[in-house]
């Protein structure tokens, strides 16, 4: 529902729009009480250094797209350092215009289309109007009051590239140091011009995905401050702390947060205020609908605590709000069991309406999955989003890591967890085909009409393999995410990470594997780790020496694959010179013998030569399958070129197989990892060529419609 | 109504008499294909002979060997998917067909394509002349006369089609950029896929109306012997636009048959496990079926069309007949 316009209070000509927004939320909408962060979840322990807390107040003008707010943030200096400085995200200024880095980068993974879609109305700016260090004891609804202004003192940087037109980090220069341990408030107010979505964020219609959607602090670390430029292919780092956040929106929306909502919504005239808090969070989002519905649900288990769930459903997808919820279920129950327990108790998932571009993404107590309006049972969708996102609850909203610099820590540690879940929860899933695409630039979109191809089953990992393939080596994934080429960075991230951890849990065991996830989920819980924590806690608990892996997988850009090159088999029949008591003898050619297959006495010796045709080394073992069934085990340490397996036996070789059990799942070429002795006949390439064949005899006559 | 099932009726019986003509073409369009088929067989088998991965084509389908087969693929190689099975094959090429992803496929199909609607249209001459005199008696060397004596005025035809459909395409491509601009603060799919389906729905209509329309020229061609391909395909657009509802329902009535029988195909076809000769085999003369019923189809619309025009242009209304073609004869002489 749209409010019109008039109803909204638009400020007379001079006077801003920001101040005019504030004298209708200043009478209700601010909120008394100081030191709100301490007591914002009275009674609850602090689970989270919350060192980075935000009281926000918002009004969304729909009819303007234009979102005003005032914050006050918290902050408390955990370092042993002092600073001088206050470093600011005004992530929407990354939509500004074509100049900004994430456009650039944008435009770098191949979404140089996306001008043709833009409108010059789609973009968008966030200003930061006033900036103020209250004094203590100063109440932040008293209007401009003795706090300095420090909105002069300020300026935009760009650390990652210098480029002078990004305008998506703030300094502000403070007038004095905040000492280890101090804690500071500052109050930020700002204007934003709502982008139409471009990275989940935005609206379409009237339909609101909020994200990154305030003026946020960056992490403040030893090294100094890590307040990283907007990228296109990398995503957020912040510190947890408490929100506390009124949100006022015309009436007539579904609203949705991070959070739980403090009592019911207040009126005043044609506006609502909802109220959310959430404590022990590193992101607020929210979601506001004209259509949603609200439904709810529990996830209830004897070993794990409850979990509310609250689903904001879009009407036409309403039949598949169990699968959503049994989704939810599935993630919170597999990562509960196998890592440790989510500890809100509450989750919301938001099913973004169609052509939103919210769909796919994670924030700390909700997360949006996405669907269509037909999704057949068995393609994983909205099944596979959903547990990933739900993940992230794990991998991203409680292990806190840095996603602008090491992005596979959630990424990859979520997309090897989530193919775990999927193939735990839902067993094969099927090849699904969608025909007739959807209109709009570059018609990224698949298609509205699924058809499931019921005999065919896709292997989730070997899915990822795929992936992984087409940018194996394009760049070495200790490089810092957002350094990596735009275009090729989410296979690295997201595929390549999975891969050599489901290799890891093959080398290890599961019993190893589960421990070390266990152990680095519950010592990084509400922190920030590094890519060596998880490394130490691997080594660690499993108590091995695994620098040889991580140095190939992580520090290196190496690519994985072994090959059966040859095999024969023959009888062991000497030919040539004997030894005689004189010296060489000449073994007549009849004793030499013809191979008789009948005759059981007759030994083969077999020759099976393996190579190592990537650059990295793994050990791998080998199967020998043989005619009469019998099989023969070797093992080897995978780092010369090659090697030659040598058996005796009476029968000869049918196949051989490099890595029999797929432990490593990092090798690119699955087909030549085994060999048969004899080729097999045409009957897989013949059926299906035969229906390949059918296909393009049709296709002849669509052709022959022309004529 | 009456028209259109007398139409449908008369069709049916040409139809139904041209066996041989129907195996020819079901024989040739066979031909066409199969070197491909065949070269993409052996690259398959190059592919799967020496590993294990085959054994997991014999048994269904294996996605893992299948992405590393299209990593490395080339031409006719990145056209096989594994949903081309089954009903997937004509899903597809509809797909494409609709949406003139056709004529953006693969550049060598798309030669081999043009090769055969070129033929086509070159037996069409001979068939549409047969339909029109079955009284006389049937001889290759005659069939092959009666296709040389219309083949340069049906290729002229074709080209003359050319800008029509282009411009369907065009009027395609014009029509979802509008979809999509008009629905860009839509946030329901069931909108979306309303408002496409219409632009394709249009697409389709127009692609068949000229279709249609050269149809009956070719018709007008043979049965009036005009030389004139311009006047030609003006006939058949005014005949189309004398005639719409006989015109529309006869293809629609149809239309609707064939779109049954993609039903019927899609329930019955095989999926991908066939781990023997006789099942592959089976599985594939089971997609011959469906392509042969496909033809029978376009066979049995063309001989009703030409029905439907005989009716509505009987002899002595000014146009010169060719002269077997006087009166009403029955389609059918004994
Ligand atoms: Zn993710």
């Amino acid at each position: 529902m749209l409010l019109p316009a008039e109803s909204l209070t638009r400020p007379p000509r001079g006077i801003p729009f920001v101040l005019a927004g504030f004298l209708i939320a200043a009478c209700s909408l601010w909120f008394p009480g100081a030191g709100f962060a301490a007591s914002a979840v009275e009674g609850a322990p602090a689970l989270s250094p919350r060192n980075a807390s935000y009281r926000i107040q918002a009004t969304l003008n729909p009819a303007e797209k234009e979102l005003l707010g005032r914050e006050v943030i918290v902050w408390r200096n955990i370092q042993q350092e002092a600073t001088g400085e206050f470093w600011i995200h005004l992530y929407w200024n990354a939509w500004r215009n074509n100049h900004s880095t994430w456009m650039r980068e944008d435009r770098l993974r191949g979404r140089s289309d996306r001008k043709d879609d833009l409108k010059p109305a789609d973009w968008s700016y966030m200003e930061v109007d006033s900036i103020r260090l209250l004094t203590a004891g100063e109440e932040p609804d008293q209007g401009p009051g003795p706090g300095e202004e420090l909105l002069g003192a300020s300026r935009f940087v760009s650390p990652d590239d210098g480029n002078p037109e990004d305008r998506t980090v703030l300094v502000v220069s403070l007038p004095r140091e905040v000492q280890p341990g101090e804690t500071i408030r500052v109050e930020i107010t700002w204007h934003a011009r709502v982008p139409r979505t471009f990275a989940r964020t935005g609206y379409r219609g009237e339909y609101y995905f909020m994200a990154q959607w305030f003026p946020k602090v960056g992490v403040f670390e030893a090294e100094g401050w890590n307040c990283h430029q907007f990228h296109a292919a990398t995503e957020f780092f912040s510190d947890y702390g408490v929100y506390d956040v009124k949100l006022t929106l015309p009436a007539g929306f579904t609203v949705g947060a991070t959070g739980t909502e403090q009592g019911s919504p207040t009126r005043v005239g044609e506006m609502v205020t909802h109220h959310f808090r959430q404590a022990d969070v590193h992101d607020f989002a929210w979601v506001a609908s004209p259509t949603a519905q609200v439904l709810e649900a529990d996830f209830t288990s004897r070993e794990l605590p409850d979990v509310a769930m609250r689903l904001i459903l879009e009407p036409e997808h309403a039949a598949q709000a169990e699968r959503y919820f049994a989704a939810t279920r599935a993630a919170l129950h597999f990562y509960g069991t196998w890592y440790g327990p989510y500890p809100y108790d509450h989750i919301t998932i938001v099913d973004p309406a169609y052509g939103s571009g919210a769909g796919g993404m994670e924030y700390p107590t909700l997360f949006t999955g996405g669907t269509r309006l037909w999704n057949p049972v068995g393609g994983d969708s909205p099944e596979s989003v959903t547990v990933h996102e739900a993940g992230h609850q794990f991998w991203y909203a409680l292990v806190g890591n840095n996603e602008f610099e090491d992005a596979w820590l959630d990424e990859g540690l979520n997309t090897y967890s989530t193919l775990r879940t999927l193939d735990a929860a839902y067993g094969d899933r099927l090849l699904v085909r969608r025909y007739l695409q959807p209109p709009g630039s570059g018609r990224r979109q698949s298609g509205f009409f699924p058809m499931v191809f019921p005999g065919v089953k896709v292997d989730r990992w070997l899915d990822r393999v795929n992936r992984y393939r087409r940018s194996a080596t394009s760049d070495n994934p200790s490089t810092p995410t957002y350094l990596y080429h735009p275009g090729s960075a989410g296979d690295i991230t997201y595929s390549k990470t999975a891969l050599w951890l489901a290799t890891l849990e093959r080398t290890l065991g599961w019993e190893t594997m589960q421990p070390i996830m266990a152990t680095y989920f519950q010592r990084f819980r509400f922190g920030h780790p590094a890519p060596d924590d998880f490394m130490a806690v691997a080594r660690e608990v499993s108590g091995r020496d695994l620098d040889w892996f991580f140095d190939q997988v992580y520090r290196d850009d190496v690519s994985f694959d072994y090959a059966v090159d040859s095999v024969a088999s023959f009888p062991v029949t000497l030919e040539g010179y004997g030894e005689g008591e004189n010296g060489p003898v000449l073994i007549p050619e009849d004793d030499a013998g013809e191979e008789d297959p009948d005759d059981p006495s007759t030994v083969y010796r077999t020759e099976v030569v393996v190579r190592r045709l990537g650059g990295g080394v793994f050990p791998v073992d080998l199967l020998m399958v043989f005619e009469d069934d019998s099989t023969a085990h070797d093992s080897w340490d995978g780092a010369a070129r090659w090697k030659l397996f040598v058996e005796e036996r009476p029968a000869k070789l049918a196949y051989a197989v490099v890595d029999p059990e797929h432990k490593l799942m990092l090798d690119l070429n699955i087909t030549n990892n085994s060999l048969l002795r004899e080729p097999s006949d045409r009957l897989p390439a013949i059926k299906w060529s035969s229906k390949w064949m059918i296909w393009m005899q049709d296709l002849l006559w669509n052709f022959a419609f022309f004529s | 109504m009456r028209t259109i099932l007398d139409a449908c009726g008369d069709g049916l019986t040409t139809t139904a008499r041209a066996g041989k003509l129907m195996a020819g073409l079901l024989l040739l369009n066979f031909i066409v294909a199969l070197p491909a088929a065949w070269a993409l067989g052996s690259s398959l088998h190059d592919s799967l002979k020496t590993s294990r991965a085959g054994e997991g084509l014999r048994q269904g389908f294996d996605m893992g060997w299948y992405g590393e087969y299209q990593a490395a693929a080339t031409g006719l190689e990145k056209t096989f998917r594994p949903t081309v099975m089954g009903a997937g094959a004509f899903l597809d090429n509809h797909e494409a067909w609709a949406s003139g992803e056709l004529w953006r496929g693969f550049a060598g199909l798309v030669a081999v394509g043009v090769l055969f609607a070129l033929t086509w249209t070159f037996l069409l001459g001979g068939v549409l002349d047969r339909f029109i005199h079955p009284e006389r008696p049937f001889s290759p060397a005659r069939y092959f006369a009666s296709c040389g004596r219309y083949a340069f005025r049906f290729y002229r035809l074709a080209a003359l089609s050319i800008p029509f459909y282009y411009l369907v395409y065009k009027f395609f491509d014009w029509a979802y950029g509008k979809v999509d601009s008009l629905t860009r603060d839509v946030t329901s799919e069931s909108t979306l896929i309303i408002y496409s389906l219409g632009a394709v729905a249009l697409t389709v209509f127009l692609l068949h109306l000229v279709q249609i329309s050269f149809s009956y020229a070719k018709i007008a061609i043979v049965r009036e012997e005009r030389s004139s391909v311009v006047k030609a395909a003006w006939r058949g657009f005014r005949f189309v636009v004398a005639h719409p509802w006989p015109v529309l329902g006869l293809a629609l009535g149809l239309g609707a048959v064939s779109l049954a029988l993609l039903g019927v195909y899609s329930w019955l076809a095989p999926g991908p496990a066939q781990a023997g000769w006789v099942t592959v085999t089976l599985a594939f003369l089971a997609g011959q079926v469906y392509l042969g019923a496909k033809v029978f189809m376009k066979i049995w619309l063309l001989a009703s069309q030409l029905s439907l025009y005989r009716q509505f242009t009987p002899a002595g209304n000014g146009e010169r007949l060719s002269p077997e073609a006087s009166g009403q004869e029955p389609l059918t002489a004994p």
